[in-house]
């Protein structure tokens, strides 16, 4: 990512509702810099995800890890580690399970910024907590719901 | 049948600067079709045919007017082993004032035949057709970035060869394999060959005297090395096959203010698009923001698109080999033509020349090309009836396309 970028990425998380204590771009200077982010979700409870922006971010769609808790488990307690249609994930790595958020087809690097990757994480979260109840994929919470 | 023997003139100066009176050389037959060329050196391009020995002899004014004798003399006086395979034997004169004059024979044994001498001229003669209508003087010494040597950059630099352009970087670091042959401008007998090596042989067969530079680098991690190219170039061509590359290439256009073009195919070449970066107007980034734009580029590879995510990784391989799109090699045609078009309307900018009209009506940034109704083109109107002139297949439209006022890379 460029210095130009950086800022301007900065400036969108800055003037976002994501308090700067939440997120931390970490290991910059080097080849694998990535973002940290803390998320609470609806039922409280708190998630921390990883950005990876080692790819060429933003031109790469980045990879996303849920890092804590580690590994996330079905309701049934099955891994998630694997690529699943039915539940937005890709394969996993280093233990952690990798969501799936900007598919090829509507990634755009000019218009999304990191701070929308997050939105997104954040409804897969708020899905998976639904499916942790309910059972049900996230696959077909979203279907009809468009977003 | 006539026997011609083709002669390089640059070769036969430098024989003649060196003071020698006899050397060895070696020719190239095409096989059964009595054609020869004849080398003094090593081309810059391997020569092709079944090579035999041959020899030149420089010979005074009688000996020229006997050349027959002369070269069965010397003929004679080759070793036995050299014998065992036809020679080709060149007497050489020149007069008082320069003029080089040659004749050859085709020595087999007790069989001598005499062949017809051609000159394969020297650079300043190669590209004197196409002069008046594009301005070869000013395009030889312009330089074009080429990247990405598949079905689209490998042709599209060719043609610009053939156009005249004198100065090539060429970027790829893929090899010729047998998936992607059958679309690619060289044949089985590369395979293996870096493309870049072998797209500049390609464009030194049609202007030998080109220059070109090859990098077979990724060059989403050289990225000064790019950047290095695009400021020495006058125009980029894009022609690679994922989008990090183009991003890469798009930024670096605009931070410098250069002129790139941006050609695909998309799913099953169905279709294609052409954009034209330039300073001041819509990005790389600004099109693909752009609701009109499609992502669905062609698939050509599944190893390749599962790598770039393209093909997702929950798609089974099965299911993904369904999604390996190649289109026809004559689908693709249109769009690197346009390429050409485009690139040489670029490069003539500013100088007058007998396309200087397209220049006045190729304004649009954006250009799309349907070759058949399906997919994104669907539902365009058929070809064969169109009474209230509705969009169709096989024409160029022009969009204009506007710049993305929020565009992160170009504001
Ligand atoms: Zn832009």
């Amino acid at each position: 990512m460029t210095y130009e970028r950086y800022q301007i990425e900065l400036g969108v998380l800055q003037n976002s509702t994501i308090k700067p204590k939440q997120y931390k771009f970490m290991d910059m200077n080097t080849s694998h810099p990535y973002l940290a982010v803390a998320i609470q979700t609806n039922s409280l409870r708190c998630y921390v995800i990883k950005i990876d922006l080692s790819d060429n971010y933003p031109y790469n769609i980045p990879k996303v890890f849920i890092t804590s808790p580690k590994p996330l488990l079905t309701r049934s307690g099955g891994s998630m580690l694997g690529a699943s249609h039915s539940m937005h994930t890709l394969p996993g790595e280093n233990g952690c399970v990798r969501v799936c958020h900007y598919g090829h087809e509507d990634w755009a690097p000019n218009r999304i910024t990191l701070y929308q990757i997050i939105i997104k994480v954040r409804i897969w979260l708020e899905m998976y907590e639904c499916h942790l109840k309910t059972g049900r994929t996230l696959d077909e919470f979203l279907r009809g719901a468009n977003y | 049948m006539e026997s011609i023997v083709y002669l390089y003139q640059d070769h036969l100066q430098e024989f003649w600067n060196s003071g020698q009176s006899q050397c060895f050389g070696a020719a190239f037959e095409w096989k059964g079709e009595q054609v020869y060329h004849v080398y003094l050196k090593y081309p810059q391009v391997a020569p092709t045919g079944y090579s035999m020995p041959c020899v030149f002899r420089v010979v005074d004014r009688a000996g020229y007017e006997q050349a027959d004798r002369e070269a069965a003399a010397v003929y004679a006086a080759l070793p036995a082993e050299a014998r065992r395979v036809p020679v080709v034997i060149v007497c050489i004169f020149v007069e008082e004032d320069n003029r080089v004059n040659s004749r050859a024979f085709i020595i087999d044994g007790e069989q001598q035949v005499e062949a017809t001498v051609k000159y394969v001229p020297r650079h300043s003669e190669l590209y004197t057709r196409s002069k008046g209508l594009l301005e070869v003087g000013a395009l030889e010494s312009k330089k074009v970035l080429v990247v990405g040597l598949g079905s689209g950059g490998a042709p599209i630099a060719v043609e610009l060869a053939k156009a005249g352009i004198g100065h090539f970087i060429l970027i790829d670091f893929d090899r010729i394999e047998l998936h992607n042959i059958s679309r690619h401008i060289c044949g089985v007998n590369e395979l293996g060959r870096l493309k870049v090596h072998a797209v500049k042989d390609a464009i030194l067969l049609k202007n030998p005297y080109a220059q070109v530079e090859t990098l077979a680098i990724d060059i989403n991690r050289h990225l000064d090395e790019l950047e290095r190219c695009i400021a020495e170039s006058d125009l980029t061509i894009v022609a690679t096959d994922e989008y990090a590359s183009r991003y890469n290439i798009n930024a670096r256009l605009v931070k410098l203010g250069k002129v790139g073009l941006f050609g695909r195919a998309v799913t099953r070449a169905e279709g294609g698009d052409i954009l034209r970066v330039r300073p001041g107007g819509p990005c790389y980034a600004c099109l693909t923001g752009n609701p009109i734009y499609h992502q669905n580029d062609e698939i050509t590879d599944v190893r390749r698109a599962r790598e770039l995510g393209v093909i997702p990784a929950y798609v089974s391989d099965e299911d993904a080999n369904a999604m390996v799109q190649v289109g026809l090699s004559t689908d693709i045609a249109p769009i690197n033509n346009m390429m050409v078009k485009l690139a040489l309307n670029e490069l003539s900018r500013g100088i007058e020349c007998g396309i200087s009209s397209l220049l006045e009506e190729l304004t649009y940034d954006y250009y799309i090309w349907a070759n058949r109704r399906d997919y994104q083109f669907a539902n365009w109107a058929p070809f064969n009836n169109n009474p209230k002139r509705h969009l169709t297949i096989l024409r160029w439209y022009g969009v204009k396309l506007k710049k993305d006022a929020e565009c992160m890379e170009c504001r």
